[in-house]
């Protein structure tokens, strides 16, 4: 289609290799860091939160649009931004990464975007929408959720392909059922769903209702759903993981508040919220 | 033709006659057209505008790739199949119900009546979940019947029937019940006294007399039933074939390929036009 | 049983037997009482104000409304018995209801509306439309046979209504004010109809109407309804000369008062006083008719109320409130002035009325003593 610039190009390789890219998160975020703490309060050590009250500044609404699978994890982390930035107020609008990725080409007034894959960023960032590269977050893999009584005896991904079975999927056009696929194509298996849901969310609620046996979600909403779905492990799936890349917005209305969300993020506080979530995080941004 | 003409025929009769004879009668009603009109105007752009922004939008070259989909014709077949379903399974209940509603009196009927227009101010999705409640695995109905009988109705063609025409029927009831209720009784007494019996003057004096009520109910109701979304991906989910009705496709298509969405859009809007002209042309002459 | 024989030909039989009816009926306030008989081939007007209860009588006889309590008895067949529990539904009753509008079905055509009823009857289709064809022939609308009602005038709808009404041959049929809705021009022609094909019905015929011409044209018996009951019946032109109420007065354009009779005194009760040319041979309660044309208008009183001419004047002041074309004559409308004295209606010759009215003076009414008609009460 339209010819690319070296710069997008750039975008599109650290965004299409999932090593590279963890790395080049970490990479970005040391430099978001030090890029801030120049500007404001040099004292701060890098990737130390406490820095960010430094910053009084601070102030107005900040938009971050999040995939729905980061539910509990940005509601913790909102919290923990505001209470460091009284002024700022983190608004957080939860959708499917695919809905979230249209409404900013639509050209939605958001400061940040993250997503639950790099497929569905990729959009943005080729219309060159984002301020800077994106950086991975976290990355998340496949578990099957069960209803608690289990009504199925499900074992694993060969029940899934059992048409006795009810089974809800994300449909593959969205983050989670495109991973979904890649699992099954890669055990050699192919799923019998009843549904295809349109987000994982939709599909765990399905569990939790108990009208279907089994569904195929993030290990994220197993451990978000508590005591309400039982979580199966799938061996497979630590094959197939699902990046969670995040970028502000070079339309951003409020930028410097957004790039002080984004370092949140990426901080070992931030990278701490999302593991205890259930997300993989990245060592290097931890340590 | 020319301009100069149609200036002098301007002059001649908006001039004359208008300012001189009948002109401070003309001048109230106009005025209130006029101040009618604008909120009239923003009425109609509010309704038009997106329709037409949805239509100038369409990628068109993309339209003839998008609809050989064979998951477009595969939707679009379902759509029309379980919205006629529906609103023949409304028609068979919404009859006989608006026929009692219309005739009954009393606290009763207006409690049905109440209870009968509640899908028409309820989010879809509520009522998706209302139906899961009651039919689905672990629902009040649902259980016994999977226990007795081992049917499940969620994820199922019929679930999407059931889910559209729990939105669709209050449209029906509620357009032949007035019609029944305007309807001039003594045609069916004089019926009787011709030696009609309840069944004849039921089928050949009642009915003919309400055609024009029932007829916009039913288009009301399929309508309602193709445009379903709501419930049915709350209650019957989606899946291609069986459960993903175009209002579900196109969804789904936003969520990854928005241009194809637009066509899917612009298809449904057609089918739906389609629907209502064949239906009025049909039946009102 | 009361089903109603199905119509193979035009031609009426022989009915059995008349109308016997004895129906008491509520609705809301109103509480009918009302009994009504007539021999076969009979048609009786039944006259009375609105709210009388007339369309309820009507409802009652073909079936439409339940009987508190009563019989009805049409050709010798019990269709109503409230102690015998009997009660026909309407649809087997062979009653047959023109009513007032019409009411032909909008979505067929005029012959299609008169067949509505031997197809009810379960002829077919072509032997109902043939049967059809011969009553619009009859009532002179077999050139709107393929018309839809909506394309007919009053009179033509009417017309087509009672073919549909005479088409099942009712033991029984029921006019409702067929003449009320019509313009002037088709209430002669729709009347005329009925006189021509009312004596050739199958049975009896019970005609509700607002109007004594009606009564008077094409019944036999009249019947006054008022409040639910029957104040007074007999042949039309009976009723009509001699009203027992003021809304048949009224309507016969008469002034009726009640009153007492002392001699040839006759002392209004509502006040005034008129002298009367035959004395009954009894002082007491009387009703008094007095034709407008008979009525005197003066500025002044006449005379006095005696033959010795020794009492008051006869009479009562009264002024002018309203005055009507009336044929030749112009009918003015009087209220007394005084404490004495009746509202009433009189008729002057035109060229009086400038004198009457101009410079509204108080006027004297008196009635000539042999125009003052007394009935027993």
């Amino acid at each position: 289609m339209s010819p690319h610039d070296p710069g997008r190009r750039r975008h599109d390789r650290v965004v299409a290799a999932p090593v590279l890219a963890v790395r080049a998160a970490a990479a970005v975020a040391v430099a978001g860091l030090a890029a801030c703490a120049g500007a404001g309060d040099a004292a701060a050590p890098a990737g130390d939160p406490v820095a960010a009250p430094a910053s009084p500044e601070l102030a107005g609404t900040v938009t971050v649009l999040a995939a729905a699978s980061l539910t509990d994890a940005m509601a913790e982390l909102e919290t923990a931004f505001e209470s460091r930035h009284p002024s700022v107020d983190v608004v957080v609008s939860l959708a499917g990464s695919s809905a979230l990725a249209a409404q900013v080409l639509a050209g939605a007034p958001a400061d940040v975007l993250v997503t639950a894959s790099t497929a569905t960023m990729q959009p943005v960032v080729d219309a060159e929408l984002v301020e800077d590269l994106p950086v991975v977050l976290a990355s998340n893999t496949l578990e099957i959720a069960v209803p608690p009584d289990d009504p199925g005896a499900v074992t694993g991904l060969a029940d899934l392909a059992d048409p006795g079975r009810t089974v809800a999927l994300c449909a593959p056009e969205v983050p989670c059922g495109a991973a979904s696929a890649e699992l099954f194509a890669l055990v050699g298996l192919v799923p019998a769903p009843d549904t295809l849901e349109n987000d994982v969310r939709a599909a765990l609620t399905k569990v939790r209702l108990g009208e279907v046996d089994a569904a195929l979600v993030y290990r994220t909403d197993v451990i978000a759903a508590g005591d309400e779905v039982r979580g199966v492990p799938v061996p497979e799936a630590a094959q197939v993981v699902t990046e969670y890349p995040a970028a502000v917005l070079a339309d951003a209305p409020s930028p410097a508040a957004a790039r002080a969300f984004l370092d949140l993020l990426t901080s070992a506080d931030g990278q701490d919220v999302l593991r205890d979530g259930g997300f993989l995080v990245a060592d290097a941004a931890t340590s | 033709m020319s301009p100069r003409g149609r200036v002098v025929r301007g002059g001649r009769a908006g001039g004359g006659e208008v300012g001189g004879g009948i002109g401070g009668e003309v001048g109230a009603p106009r005025s209130a057209r006029v101040v009618a009109g604008v909120p009239a105007g923003v009425g109609v752009a509010l309704l038009v505008l997106p329709l037409l922004a949805l239509v100038v939008r369409t990628p068109w070259a993309r339209a003839p790739e998008v609809l050989a989909d064979a998951a477009v014709g595969q939707a679009l077949r379902l759509s029309l199949g379980c919205a006629a379903a529906a609103t023949g399974l409304c028609l068979l209940v919404g009859l006989p119900l608006a026929w009692l509603l219309a005739r009954a009196r009393g606290g009763a009927a207006a409690t049905v009546r109440a209870l009968v227009s509640v899908p028409l101010v309820l989010p879809p999705v509520v009522g998706g979940v209302a139906l899961l409640m009651l039919l689905g695995r672990r629902g009040l109905l649902g259980r016994p019947l999977d226990l007795a009988f081992g049917v499940t109705v969620p994820f199922t063609t019929a679930a999407v029937v059931l889910a559209q025409a729990f939105v669709a029927l209050p449209f029906l009831v509620v357009a032949v019940e007035g019609a029944l209720r305007a309807a001039d009784r003594r045609h069916e007494e004089v019926a009787a006294t011709l030696g009609a019996s309840p069944g004849v003057v039921a089928r050949r004096v009642t009915l003919p007399l309400v055609a024009p009520g029932v007829l916009s109910g039913t288009v009301l109701c399929l309508a309602r039933a193709l445009g379903e979304f709501g419930a049915t991906i709350t209650f019957a989910g989606s899946l291609p074939g069986v459960t993903r009705t175009l209002p579900l496709g196109v969804y789904l298509a936003l969520e990854s390929d928005p241009d194809a969405a637009l066509v899917l859009s612009v298809l449904l809007l057609v089918v739906s036009l389609a629907v209502l002209l064949v239906l009025r042309h049909r039946w009102l002459r | 049983m009361a089903a109603p024989t199905p119509v193979t030909t035009p031609d009426p039989p022989a009915p059995d037997g008349g109308l016997d009816a004895a129906v008491r009926v509520r609705r809301g306030d109103l509480v009918l009482d009302a009994a009504l008989t007539a021999r076969p081939g009979q048609v009786v007007a039944v006259l009375g104000p609105n709210g009388a209860g007339k369309t309820t009588l009507l409802r009652a006889l073909a079936g439409l409304v339940p009987l508190v309590a009563g019989r009805v008895v049409v050709g010798g067949q019990v269709l109503d018995d409230v102690d015998a529990g009997v009660r026909v539904p309407a649809y087997r009753r062979g009653v047959g209801l023109l009513p007032q509008d019409h009411l032909l079905l909008p979505h067929l055509d005029a012959r299609d509306n008169v067949a509505f009823g031997p197809r009810a009857q379960g002829l077919p289709r072509r032997r109902a439309r043939e049967v059809a064809d011969r009553w619009l022939a009859a009532v002179g609308a077999a050139h709107l046979a393929a018309a839809r009602p909506r394309a007919l005038s009053g009179g033509q709808a009417q017309r087509v209504a009672l073919a549909r009404a005479l088409a099942v041959r009712p033991a029984l049929l029921l006019l409702d004010e067929p003449t009320a809705a019509l313009d002037a021009l088709a209430r002669l022609e729709v009347r005329s109809l009925l006189r021509e094909h009312l004596p050739r019905a199958d049975g009896t015929g019970v005609l509700v109407t607002h109007d004594v011409l009606d009564a008077l044209a094409l019944a036999d018996h009249l019947v006054v309804l008022e409040t639910g009951r029957v104040v007074q019946e007999g042949p039309p032109a009976a009723v009509v000369a001699a009203p027992r109420t003021p809304f048949v007065a009224g309507l016969v354009g008469l002034n009726l008062w009640e009153a007492t009779v002392h001699g040839v005194r006759v002392r209004l009760d509502g006040g005034g006083e008129l002298v009367t040319a035959v004395a009954p041979a009894r002082p007491g309660p009387v009703l008094v008719t007095v034709r407008p044309g008979a009525v005197r208008v003066a500025r002044a009183p006449v005379g006095t109320a005696d033959d010795a001419g020794t009492g008051p004047a006869d009479g009562w002041p009264a002024r002018l409130v309203g005055l009507e074309h009336q044929g030749q004559a112009v009918r003015l409308r009087l209220q007394p002035t005084g404490r004495a004295g009746a509202a009433l209606l009189a008729d002057v010759e035109p060229d009086r009325v400038a004198a009457l009215s101009v410079g509204a003076p108080e006027l004297w009414v008196q009635v000539p003593p042999q125009e003052v008609v007394l009935q027993p009460r």
